[in-house]
């Protein structure tokens, strides 16, 4: 039994008729960070969305702890131990900032519990607790959609693109997290167009253009390597 | 010859025209009076619904007022010809300008909203009329209505009950479905179509959505007004029952069952739903419920109703050979832009938030003849919205946006397009049960000047489609596509969707064309393809103002780039400077990258 | 005079903001708009009828039944109306719920007839008697019963777990998949809550205003009425908007009772059929000078 917690082994699928993942293959172990970086376009959300559920795979496995995916319902994700946090953010903006947190959770008393963890991770996220969501800046609403996202203690958590429309300072703000939660045993999948703060919070990484995988490796050397600009504004 | 036995054995006509045949022999195979006025109400019915088909199936609204607009016609026939003894050459005439004025009058408020939101609106109409009818007892006789209606008279000569109202009505039946052929055909047909199915895809090719829906919209009530008045000659009493609910249920039925854009399906619709309570006397008084659940059964499975399903057997069981195309004609090329010094495209100082959002901060720059531009910068930068500002989708909150130095900014989307700026979408939008060289061709529609009256005078064949088509074939020719211009457009691979696209905005002979990601999706020799594609149409002055992400098929192809982030402009230049630009570059990548040692 | 008028506007407000209640919780739930609303009104008049016809009791006692009675048939409902379409333009719904709404009015028609009957009153006929001043017990029951269900509505919806789901699924239902809730229960749900609160109004008014199977269309326009005004899609909007149309229904044609001159400037406009018509009116005006009405996001406009 491979120790692998996300195996993506050869998906192709289609997303607006496009076809956006030309079979990819990556895989994520048990509590370690692993970044997506590429231009937009390049397949980063429709992978996300197709571990969700959200986007039909045409063709290949996604395994969760060896057990595959495809066939489950998007609602069966977050109590297999998936949590999201999409493009966007969309936190439910008509509930609070608690509410928004108690809604993801499974009874009411774990979750009351759950809740005071995630607001010791984000304490910024304490002090609007009875805000509605549409009042709450971009930064507040990302942290939200991440703490969202962790109520149920996710073994693997998608988090996808944080940092649009933030400003950079807010972004490295929310990206430092990331270690917070990798310490206590999620692992992270990280979606970002920031190509240098995603590869300072991740161990690992995966560049891909045009729905494939191009290169991979550890992310201090991607850092280091320095030819990343090829990948984006290559011509 | 050849052209008119083709017509007749295409799609499901042989059926149609065999039943029509059957229709007309029908009458002389009755035996009672009672059996020719059932006749004649399925003809009044018909009638009816071959006028609701303007606006509930050719536009897509669901009105909810044709039934009162029938009580209305009914009401003034009436009233004009019992209390007034006016005769029938003006009473018609008045039932049918009565219901065009109260359309025109609802029109304002409503018509602009969301198609349930109408409908519930329009059914508020219908509830106002029946008060009004049953408390103006002076005028209407108040809920007993009027009786002792004369018989239709014109010009002095009576037409009789019997068969002569059935031939009468019929007659009107025949006409309605002329008048009904004539406008839903050609381009003025094609850009009903396009309306319905895709509002901004019809707004992008220079099509006033609003104006189209307006003009069905009267023309419902029109034929609504008529059937009235024909009913009140025909039953020779009106009351408020003319105008209650049931009428527009049985309306409403007619045109779901037979098919909501078909005539065949209208007197098909018409003929089985005024019979059903005859064929059921059982049923007696649960026929409505009936109607009800075959307006449900008839919603989920089949709601294009019963004319659309055979033309999917039809099409199933035994396809069509294809026709022959038109032969391509020269495009009359890009039209003549002003003075030939000065950019083309003018963008002064553009603002636009969306609530706390910044999305545009002060964009100035411009495009000149014939150049191609670039557009990149990261997801979320103001790309698209820029895009739309200047298609005026969306309006800007201050700044000026001008075309050959005439502002456009505060124009509606129609015509912006009308005045020279085409452009494609980043999800394709073609209409897919439509042909290709058709969904190409309807962009033509501004610049044929078509509209409601010259598709009603047209010939047997609308010339302007005919010239539409014509000059849409040598679009396909020039994007290299014209061997699927048959094809429907849904049918077809996402390359060659983009390049149908791309021919559709050129029918606009536009000095300006935006592409919004056009070479998404396509593989690598289609980028190639569509790249010396454009560079040909700059050549020939059309400017292009490209966005895009993919950097191996924009950098080759852009003259000038410009970055937007953030709704910021950080840098402008030639495609060589803006990729080393350090404020690009970080916004890409986060931080400015290293130089290798 | 004037309280007694004030009351009897402040009973139909109530009854129509549970109607309108409704309709918005199924509206905000399916982005549908449930034509039938009306017509449960009607048959949840029918059901309290025929309740009674069994078993005499007050109306408060039967409420509870009708109600659940009401909710099963909601959630039948949307399996018939809204889930075999959920994936098509919304304005199919709208064509199913109509096409049901035939079905249930004529229905209605067939076992019942057309005549107008009577249903029972929440405790009785009758008046009370509270510091010189007579108002009707079953005014005075409506306006109670009312607020207690809109509180009770309140607290479903705010404070409990259910209740978030709901109202999450009204507001994202993707995202509301995402971290896993059923949605198709929680619409269907929604539906059946929609009708339970229908079904209230519907006994409720089925005393003072009788019921025949027509009422439906009636019931539903100013259920729509009161969403314009309120502001389409907002809960309070449209409570507010169900007060203002019964205000208005009640208080106008009863002007000349408070001011006896205006009986004779125009006899005409103070009756009911025209204050009907001035309501509809106004309503046409509202959507073209305020779509958005008082608390509402700006109502979809067309491209």
């Amino acid at each position: 039994m491979s120790s692998k917690l996300l195996e993506i082994e050869d998906i192709t699928a289609r997303y607006a008729q496009i076809q956006a993942l030309r079979g990819v293959s990556l895989f994520v172990d048990q509590g370690e960070a692993v970044a997506l970086i590429g231009a937009n376009g390049a397949g980063k959300s429709t992978l996300m969305k197709c571990v969700m559920g959200l986007v039909a795979c045409e063709s290949g496995f996604v395994r969760l702890d060896g057990e595959d995916l495809a066939r489950r319902p998007v609602s069966h994700r977050a109590a297999l131990g998936v949590g999201y946090s999409p493009e966007g953010r969309r936190i439910f903006p008509g509930l609070t900032v608690h509410e928004n947190l108690l809604v993801a959770s499974r009874d009411n008393d774990d979750g009351r519990a759950r809740a005071e963890d995630i607001y010791a991770i984000f304490p910024a996220l304490r002090q609007k607790t009875g805000e509605l969501g549409w009042s709450l800046s971009g930064g507040q609403q990302q942290m939200l959609a991440i703490g969202r996202a962790l109520m149920l203690r996710p073994r693997l958590l998608l988090l996808d693109e944080p940092s649009l429309g933030l400003s950079p300072l807010l972004t490295t703000e929310v990206l430092t997290h990331i270690q917070t939660i990798t310490a206590s045993g999620t692992a992270v999948l990280l979606a970002e167009q920031n190509v240098h703060k995603a590869l300072s919070v991740s161990h690992r990484a995966y560049v891909i253009k045009l729905g494939r995988v191009v290169k991979t490796s550890v992310s201090s050397e991607l850092l280091a390597g320095g030819d990343l600009t090829d990948a984006f504004l290559g011509a | 010859m050849n052209a008119a036995l083709n017509w007749s054995i295409s799609g499901v006509r042989p059926l149609l025209i065999l039943g029509g045949v059957l229709l007309a022999a029908w009458p002389m195979l009755m035996s009672s009076a009672y059996e020719l006025r059932i006749f004649t109400i399925v003809g009044i019915y018909a009638l009816l619904a071959l006028g609701y088909q303007f606006i509930f199936g050719h536009s897509g609204a669901l009105a909810l007022t044709q039934g009162s607009f029938f009580g209305v016609g009914a009401y003034v026939t009436a009233v004009l010809s019992v209390k007034f003894a006016l005769g029938g050459e003006l009473t018609v005439l008045l039932s049918m300008a009565l219901p065009i004025a109260l359309a025109a009058l609802i029109a304002a408020p409503v018509l602009r909203l969301e198609s349930h939101y109408f409908a519930l609106a329009t059914l508020g109409v219908g509830q106002v009329l029946v008060l009004v009818a049953v408390a103006w007892q002076e005028l209407t006789g108040g809920a007993n209505g009027l009786s002792g209606i004369p018989g239709l008279t014109l010009f002095g000569f009576e037409v009789k009950k019997g068969y002569a109202i059935m031939a009468a009505v019929w007659a009107c039946v025949a006409a309605g479905a002329f008048l009904s052929w004539r406008i839903t055909r050609g381009l003025y047909g094609a850009a009903l179509h396009i309306s319905r199915e895709n509002p901004i895809a019809a707004l992008s090719v220079g099509i006033d959505t609003a104006k189209l829906r307006y003009a069905m919209f009267l023309l419902s009530a029109m034929f609504a007004g008529l059937a009235g008045a024909l009913y009140a000659h025909t039953i020779r009493v009106v009351s408020p029952e003319a105008l209650e609910f049931p009428i527009m249920v049985a309306c409403l039925t007619i045109t779901v069952v037979g098919g909501r854009t078909h005539i065949a399906g209208a007197i098909l619709g018409a003929i089985l739903i005024v019979n059903l309570p005859e064929w059921f006397r059982a049923m007696d008084k649960y026929y409505l419920i009936a109607y009800g659940v075959t307006l449900l059964a008839m919603i989920i499975a089949a709601p294009y109703g019963l004319i659309g399903l055979l033309e999917q057997w039809r099409a199933k069981l035994w396809p069509e050979a294809p026709r022959r195309m038109p032969k391509a004609v020269p495009l009359l090329s890009l039209r003549a832009t002003g003075p030939a010094f000065g950019p083309l495209l003018e963008i002064r100082d553009v603002h636009k938030r969306f609530g706390g959002l910044r999305a545009l901060n002060g964009i100035t720059l411009t495009v000149a003849r014939g150049e191609i531009f670039g557009l990149i910068g990261p997801n979320g930068s103001g790309k698209t919205t820029l895009l739309n500002v200047i298609t005026g989708i969306y309006r800007a909150d201050s700044g000026s946006v001008s075309l050959d130095g005439a502002a456009i900014h505060a124009l509606p989307s129609f015509a912006i397009a009308q005045s020279g700026i085409a452009r494609t979408f980043q999800n394709i939008n073609l209409v897919d049960e439509m042909s290709v060289l058709d969904n190409v061709a309807v962009a033509r529609y501004g610049l044929e000047n078509a509209g409601l009256g010259q598709t009603v005078a047209a010939g047997w064949s609308d010339p302007a489609w005919q010239r539409a088509r014509s000059q849409a074939m040598s679009l396909l020719d020039a994007l290299g596509v014209q061997s699927v211009a048959q094809s429907a457009a849904g049918t077809l691979a996402h390359g060659l969707k983009r390049k149908v696209e791309v021919a559709r905005a050129l029918a606009l002979e536009p000095k300006l064309l935006l592409l919004d990601e056009p070479a998404a999706g396509l593989n690598e020799t289609e980028q190639v393809d569509l790249a010396d594609r454009l560079r040909s149409f700059a050549r020939s002055g059309l400017a292009i103002l490209v966005i895009e992400h993919n950097m191996p098929f924009l950098m080759p192809l852009a003259e000038r780039m410009a970055c937007l982030d953030h709704g910021d402009l950080i840098a402008v230049g030639a495609p060589a400077d803006i990729r080393v630009d350090p404020l690009v570059v970080e916004a890409y990548l986060g931080l400015p990258e290293k130089t290798s040692a | 005079m004037l309280l007694q008028i004030l009351v009897n506007a402040l009973a139909l407000g109530a009854s129509y903001a549970l109607l309108a209640l409704g309709f918005v919780l199924i509206l905000n739930a399916t982005s549908a708009v449930n034509f039938t609303h009306g017509d449960m009104v009607m048959a949840a008049g029918y059901v309290a009828i025929a309740l009674f016809s069994i078993v005499p009791v007050p109306g408060a006692l039967l409420l509870p039944l009708v109600m659940v009675a009401m909710a099963v048939l909601g959630f039948v409902f949307s399996w018939f109306a809204y889930f075999p379409l959920k994936n098509r333009p919304p304005v199919s719904v709208f064509i199913s719920t109509i096409a049901l709404g035939i079905v249930f009015q004529n229905s209605a028609n067939a076992i019942y007839g057309a005549e107008p009957r009577k249903g029972p009153p929440l405790l009785s006929e009758g008046l009370f008697e509270v510091a010189g001043i007579t108002i009707g017990k079953q005014a005075l029951g409506i306006v109670v019963v009312a607020i207690v269900l809109i509180l009770a509505q309140h607290l479903l919806l705010n404070r409990t777990g259910i209740g978030r789901k709901l109202r999450a699924t009204a507001q994202d239902r993707q995202m509301a998949e995402a971290i896993g809730i059923r949605v198709n229960r929680m619409i269907a749900l929604t539906f059946a809550l929609g009708a339970a609160l229908a079904g209230a109004a519907g006994l409720m008014l089925s005393n003072t205003f009788f019921v025949t199977p027509t009422d439906g269309t009636n019931y539903i326009i100013k259920a729509y009425i009161a969403v314009t005004i309120g502001g389409w899609g907002s809960l309070t909007g449209a409570v507010c908007g169900a007060l203002i149309i019964a205000l208005f229904e009640v208080l106008f044609p009863s002007l000349p009772l408070l001011i006896p001159p205006l009986e004779a400037i125009a006899p005409w406009l103070f009756t009911q059929t025209a204050s009907t018509i001035l309501l509809y009116l106004g309503l046409l005006a509202i959507m073209f000078f305020r779509p958005q009405g008082l608390f509402g996001e700006r109502v979809q406009r067309r491209v």
